[in-house]
């Protein structure tokens, strides 16, 4: 058998057989078009699920802006006096406060 | 092709020319394909490898910042694949190489009259039986060194570990090759005796 050095000598001269096979190419550029369209539906979807979740959202701070809106229309309505431009106000108004 | 073409092939295939980058793919093929035949077993492995290394670096152009030579760059992800390479596919050689463990033996003892390139393939074979009783760190740095003949430098600037532990790592690689090739030898000689 050969001395280990003269082995490794031999064996960094060898190149191994390195060349690529037929379709090699059109396979890489085929897998490169499927991750570029990968990414682009990525993209598209990502958009669309934030679309959806925006108008979600949107939908569910109907019920609060209903609410202040109906708030505020009793209130200037209601001719509640001046200053009292909070709920807050009118409620702390009603707080019994006797023996305080 | 000039630094300034590849430059401009770089900024092409950042862009989205697939044209530019299969240039580039062109243009590396030697190394990509001569750094994984180093760490592949049969073609269908070594196609899986340089396609990965290729995806890799498409993906990878995004952020490439052009204040390193996009020859480093793409050579340091070559490098970086092959080693993943081998730390993912190490079960299932380490259970092949349980069912084939006969390693390979010269047909030829090694004189003058021998065809150089039979010896160089068998040499081959049989270091690369060696490399796979090493762990992966090990076997790149003894790669990198002794077989594709890098310096140390140059090693550590690929593996992205420092010059020392490159030496260590090679060191210990051949150690350890040397062992196993040398406990072969004698029990190849023992049986010689036998027979």
């Amino acid at each position: 058998m050969k001395p280990f050095e003269t082995l490794m000598a031999l064996a960094s001269e060898y190149r191994p057989d390195a060349e690529p096979g037929p379709g090699f190419d059109t396979r890489l550029q085929a897998r490169i078009r499927e991750l570029r369209e990968a990414s682009g539906d990525l993209g598209t979807s990502f958009s669309a699920l934030f679309t959806q979740w925006l108008w979600r959202t949107s939908w569910g701070l109907t019920p609060v802006v209903a609410i202040l809106v109906l708030f505020f229309a009793l209130s200037y309505g209601l001719n509640l006096p001046e200053g009292a431009g909070s709920l807050v106000y009118h409620l702390a108004n009603l707080l019994p406060v006797d023996g305080f | 092709m000039s630094e300034c073409d590849e430059s401009d092939l770089v900024q092409r295939a950042k862009s989205g020319d697939d044209g530019a980058y299969a240039l580039l793919v062109e243009r590396y093929r030697d190394r990509v394909f001569g750094t994984a035949s180093r760490f592949a077993r049969g073609r269908h492995e070594l196609e899986d490898l340089a396609q990965e290394i290729y995806l890799r670096v498409w993906k990878g152009l995004a952020s490439f910042r052009e204040d390193a030579p996009f020859e480093h760059w793409f050579m340091r992800i070559t490098v970086r694949t092959c080693y993943d390479f081998l730390r993912k596919h190490r079960r299932r050689r380490e259970s092949e190489v349980l069912v084939d463990d006969a390693p390979p033996t010269p047909t030829q003892e090694f004189d003058g009259n021998a065809d150089p390139e039979q010896q160089r393939r068998e040499a081959w074979e049989i270091v690369h039986s060696l490399l796979e009783e090493l762990g992966e760190k090990d076997r790149l740095a003894v790669t990198l060194i002794d077989l594709e003949q890098l310096s140390v430098k140059e090693a550590a600037a690929l593996t992205g570990w420092s010059e020392s532990n490159v030496k260590v790592r090679a060191f210990r690689a051949r150690k350890r090759m040397k062992e196993i090739y040398d406990r072969r030898e004698d029990a190849i000689e023992a049986n010689q005796r036998t027979d």
